[in-house]
């Protein structure tokens, strides 16, 4: 074993068993908080909604019945049906497939984006550094929601693109988190025995600073995919996101505004579903936020 | 001041440049040739030469490079270009949906300092109290609210059932105050309440702090009843942070009027923006897009500077 591996697998701190017990004290001051506990709740029953929902369903959420047009909500339609006589619960719950899908993707991709990046402007430093904050800033300078819509409209609709816009638009938050953490921990004393023993960089980051960058990371994430969330809706009801007869919450939406007056059921299960789905994120990412502070 | 002000005038101007540049570089990332775009639905009828003659008005034959500078060198003579769709300079498209933006922002960020403000004093005076808990998890849920939810709600039930104010349309100020003022209420409330929550919160945690300092306890001590120490000595203080929060919100604002001003039908900035996107009219999405981020900006610079003003430690 040579000096610089000993000193780095002592700097390495803290151990393998010392970490699980910090990870078990984190879910135990996660689990004391009812708010996140909720929210948790509210986000697996979203989960297996997704998951199995599409294969409860008893009604064909793309095939129109035109003898069951805009039914108020009964024991046979829940939740009613829309103005093509289609079970709303049923592309309500095809619907959490496709936002969950498109809001996680999305998230994972700007996650992985934002953290290289922001590893390398902390890490790096200097004019690279300089060079990526200023073109982050340009692209903070743009409110997310109106970012993601601006590339929605210059890519066009679809479900690959509306993904992308928000992964885009989420980029810069993550990229000035992790910035922000690898900056504080790159001045700690281990990390500058490591690198002083010729522990290459690329071992220092992936090592030492990308997991204490993780903490934080996670919160965002939770918080991210509420916005993703929102933000797909909002895509969607601007008719940028994915196109019908696929249902999604937004478009849902958007078509249940026209018949407000007659059928508010409509507009209700999916802004209701957006708005569940939102607040489950928020409350887990702020008892996250809380578990980790504690 | 004067010193501290041009040095951050200096530091915007990159980050306008840049943003100017991103904006630019959005709108080429259309698929296809931009002239199509131009053209529309009649391209099929145009020759080749008539289309290349199309190219070179616009400069699109030119590089990208020297389409930007061209792009920008209007910008600076206000230039914004025209509307593919109506001809219309875009400058003079925008100069009318100013208005309904502006009073409906302004309206809205009122109703959240008016909401906000007393409930995040009672809860940060009364922590952990059922009052604490209630402001609390009303902040969660209109932090979580989506303007489709609400808005839906509110035109639902006081717009048509109820029909004490109008479920949507706009009436200029000039026209008629009162109806514009009735007009604006159910979107300003809708844009207002996701804003409230925000500010409730940051208000109610920084209230906390300032209370906890010794100069309130002195304050306390010298006799002073609760309401002059909080209303005269903490909430001054407390509120510097809410400044900072209130020109952040900003993008909230002009985002949430992309939502709003399409679901109550309100001819602003957020629905040409909307109408512009469906009609692929690229010259007036770019030049809406470039504003909101300049005003983004912009606050952001103004929030610096009230913060010296409202904090008289505060050198710069």
């Amino acid at each position: 074993m040579t000096t610089a591996t000993i000193i780095e697998s002592q700097a390495t701190l803290p151990s393998l068993t010392t970490r699980r017990s910090l990870v078990r004290l984190r879910v135990h001051h996660l689990l004391r908080r009812k708010l996140a506990v909720i929210g948790a709740a509210i986000i697996l029953l979203e989960v297996v909604a997704a998951i199995f929902g599409p294969l409860l369903v008893r009604y064909d959420p793309m095939a129109p019945n035109f003898a069951a047009i805009l039914q108020p909500p009964s024991a046979d339609h829940w939740l009613g049906t829309d103005d093509l006589g289609r079970d709303i619960l049923s592309r309500l719950l095809t619907g959490t497939r496709y936002s969950l899908l498109i809001s996680v993707t999305a998230v994972t991709i700007a996650m992985i984006a934002g953290v290289c990046l922001g590893i390398m402007s902390g890490y790096v430093g200097g004019s690279i550094d300089e060079v990526l904050m200023r073109i982050l800033d340009s692209f903070m300078a743009l409110p997310s929601l109106v970012l993601a819509l601006a590339i929605a409209a210059a890519l066009g609709p679809g479900l690959a693109n509306a993904m992308l816009a928000i992964a885009v638009a989420s980029v810069p938050t993550y990229a000035r988190l992790v910035r922000g953490q690898t900056l504080s921990i790159k001045e700690n004393e281990y990390i500058l025995a490591a690198r002083a023993t010729g522990v290459g960089s690329g071992r220092v980051v992936g090592r030492h600073i990308l997991p204490n960058t993780l903490g934080p990371v996670i919160v965002q994430v939770s918080l991210g995919l509420g916005f993703a969330i929102i933000t797909e809706s909002s895509l969607s009801f601007i008719g940028l996101g994915i196109q019908p007869p696929i249902p999604t919450w937004g478009w849902m939406v958007q078509v249940g505004f026209q018949f407000l007056e007659t059928a508010p059921w409509y507009v209700l299960a999916p802004a209701s579903a957006i708005f569940l789905a939102v607040l489950g994120f928020n409350l887990l990412g702020d008892g996250l936020r809380d578990a980790l502070d504690a | 001041m004067g010193q501290y002000l041009l040095k951050r005038l200096l530091a915007t101007l990159p980050v306008l440049f840049l943003t100017s540049i991103v904006i630019f570089g959005l709108m080429r990332l259309l698929p296809g040739d931009p002239v199509m775009v131009i053209v529309g639905q009649t391209q099929a009828q145009m020759s080749a030469e008539t289309l290349d003659k199309i190219r070179r008005e616009n400069g699109l034959d030119q590089p990208i490079v020297v389409q930007y500078f061209t792009w920008l060198e209007k910008l600076f003579t206000g230039d914004l270009g025209r509307s593919i769709q109506s001809r219309q300079p875009v400058w003079g498209m925008l100069l009318p949906r100013l208005l309904p933006t502006i009073q409906i922002g302004l309206m809205a960020w009122a109703i959240s300092i008016v909401i906000a403000v007393p409930i995040a004093i009672i809860s940060a005076t009364k922590p952990n109290s059922w009052q604490d808990n209630l402001g609390t998890i009303g902040a969660l849920l209109g932090a979580a609210m989506p303007y489709f939810l609400l808005g839906g709600g509110l035109i639902y039930v006081l717009g048509l059932r109820l029909k004490w104010l109008p479920a949507s349309g706009y009436v200029p100020w000039g026209d008629d105050p009162v109806q514009s003022l009735r007009h604006s209420i159910l979107p300003a409330v809708t844009l207002g309440v996701g804003l409230t929550a925000i500010i409730m919160r940051q208000a109610r945690s920084s209230l906390l702090e300032v209370l906890r300092l010794t100069y309130i306890t002195s304050a306390r001590a010298k006799g002073l009843g609760e309401r002059q120490v909080i209303l005269q000595h903490a909430l001054k203080n407390a509120m510097l942070p809410v400044v900072t929060i209130l020109g952040i919100l900003l993008g909230n604002v002009m985002a949430g009027a992309v939502i709003t001003e399409t679901i109550f039908g309100i001819p602003g900035i957020g629905r040409l923006l909307v109408d512009s996107i469906y009609s692929r009219d690229y010259p007036v999405v770019q030049a809406i897009v470039l504003m909101i981020g300049f005003v983004v900006i912009l606050s952001n610079l103004l929030v610096d500077v009230i913060y010296g003003y409202l904090d008289p430690r505060i050198r710069y």
